[in-house]
């Protein structure tokens, strides 16, 4: 038994849609073959996160040849995932990101014929789009992003899927050298909030959006998510290097990760840090919005690495200025083709 | 000065460590168990320097007990350190506790955060919430953070992190 990956995961493809078992079911030494040629673009990124992971279920490494073929083929044998292909060099280094691809990849994994069936018994966990994230606001009512990041966006019609201005420059590159241009267009603010009102964006793009993009989100109806006397702490940390001034936020927001705090105190602490109060509500916002902020009742404690920290007195503040000295000054440098460096 | 970047092979650790180091960072390596591979990188090293200073030192291991021999070496003056997890791993919190286990010294004594790598690729959902209830069951509360390590804007962001947990610990223990 083989499986030919020949028509890709998309409703559009000109032979249907392709069958594959979840990775999680994915049986051991079954051969694959990729036709890399009869994939769109977003198919063949698609492809190669199913592909990583399996590799990842059966712990073997996933392993990249370069050959002269169209067509990838993969030999599964136990320890390796070997590929081979002239083109699989760009299923392999695609610049652009997609988190939880497995999502993206539910919506078109269909269920398995008998065959294949046999083999994948167990239930794959349910993850579906609406049990990602945005938890509040399934609860809070719709979502509103707004803000000045809007300019750039490109919006995949297929895939339901927003593209980051962050990774803007391989984006491009990627999307010219690729026939399926014509299935991502730009978006403007308008119809982005139109397509996350009616549902029709994938939700987990929208997180990530937002903090590169560096805008704002609102509820429907703009009611306060956390009272001013809330004790709230940071309880999972966001990606904020696409922030310009993520450096000042840090120091905050280790306190809030550490301890709990009251929610108009840690805007206070904010502001004090020179954060325009207006953008302090705004980002505050999102991180209540996307849930990473948690509510605490009074009585609990928080400590982080609680043990004292000889080492970390070892340190001088000297030396530690230095360091920030240095760490400004590289991200101060000109970046290379993002999402391109190995 | 030294910062150790732990986890598993092929997680990011070089890369990140390439990342940031002032030199191309130097890679040792050792002979896999499997014989099927050649070689599996056993340590790598790279240096940002401070202007005049001792420059800060990078150190990437790999978190499995049989390069054990390498960890006092590495752990000797650090100041922080970061547990990268691959995300596409079939049970990331059970390597994650390995690792947590075989440097539970070095994590008690300096700020540690835990780095969800190749989320691009992660099966799960939510993942940084069962790692952040995972760890505090462990008693072993510390940031999580999804980041990708490839991109330097990430990377720096990263060691910010770090350097603002190291700051805080600093002052409250002066205070």
């Amino acid at each position: 038994m083989s499986l030919d990956i020949h028509a890709g995961f998309g409703a559009n493809s000109p032979a249907g849609v392709a069958v594959m078992p979840s990775p999680q079911d994915f049986p051991a030494r079954m051969p694959i073959r990729v036709d890399v040629a009869a994939l769109t673009m977003m198919d063949r990124v698609l492809v190669r996160n199913y592909l990583r992971q399996i590799a990842a279920k059966h712990g073997c490494e996933f392993i990249p040849v370069d050959g002269q073929d169209a067509e990838v083929s993969i030999d599964y044998v136990g320890e390796r995932v070997r590929i081979c292909a002239g083109t699989v060099q760009e299923l392999l280094t695609h610049p652009l990101r997609i988190t939880q691809v497995d999502a993206v990849l539910q919506r078109f994994v269909k269920p398995a014929p008998a065959a294949v069936a046999r083999e994948s018994r167990a239930a794959r966990p349910s993850s579906t789009v609406s049990a990602l994230l945005l938890p509040a606001t399934r609860q809070s009512g719709p979502l509103r992003i707004s803000g000045h990041g809007f300019g750039e966006l490109y919006f995949d019609r297929h895939f339901r899927f927003v593209w980051s201005p962050m990774e803007a420059e391989s984006l491009h590159a990627a999307l010219a050298a690729s026939q399926d241009f014509r299935q991502a267009e730009p978006i403007a603010e308008d119809a982005f909030n139109e397509r996350l009102k009616a549902g029709d964006l994938h939700s987990v793009s929208v997180e990530s959006l937002c903090w590169s993009m560096d805008t704002g989100a609102a509820l429907a109806g703009g009611e306060p998510m956390v009272g001013e006397d809330q004790l709230v702490r940071l309880s999972n940390w966001p990606n904020l290097a696409w922030m310009p001034d993520f450096e000042s936020w840090l120091p905050v927001l280790v306190t809030a990760s550490v301890a709990p705090i009251r929610w108009s105190e840690l805007r206070q602490r904010l502001v004090a840090q020179g954060i325009a109060p207006e953008r302090v509500a705004e980002k505050l916002q999102l991180l209540a919005i996307f849930g990473r902020i948690e509510r605490v009742v009074a009585s609990e404690q928080l400590s982080m690495n609680p043990a004292p920290a000889e080492a970390a007195l070892s340190a001088s503040a000297s030396v530690l200025g230095r360091l920030r000295a240095r760490l400004r000054a590289m991200l101060a440098k000109p970046q290379h083709a993002l999402g391109l460096s190995a | 000065m030294k910062i150790v970047f732990v986890g598993p092979p092929g997680v990011g650790k070089s890369t990140a460590i390439r990342t940031l180091s002032d030199f191309p960072p130097v890679t040792t390596e050792v002979p896999s168990s499997d014989e099927e591979r050649m070689t599996t990188v056993a340590l790598d090293f790279g240096e940002i320097d401070l202007d005049g200073d001792e420059p800060l030192r990078l150190y990437g291991v790999p978190g499995q007990e049989r390069f054990e021999f390498i960890w006092p070496l590495v752990s000797d003056g650090a100041v922080g350190m970061f547990f990268l997890v691959n995300c596409t791993d079939p049970e990331p919190l059970k390597v994650l506790d390995e690792y947590l286990t075989n440097f539970a010294e070095l994590a008690d004594k300096v700020p540690a955060i835990v780095v969800l790598c190749h989320g691009d690729a992660a099966p799960d959902s939510l993942r940084e919430q069962q790692f952040v209830r995972h760890l505090e069951q462990r008693g072993r509360p510390m940031p999580v953070v999804e980041l990708d390590l490839r991109k330097k804007r990430e990377a720096l962001y990263l060691m910010h992190m770090l350097l603002a947990l190291i700051e805080r610990r600093r002052s409250s223990e002066a205070g």
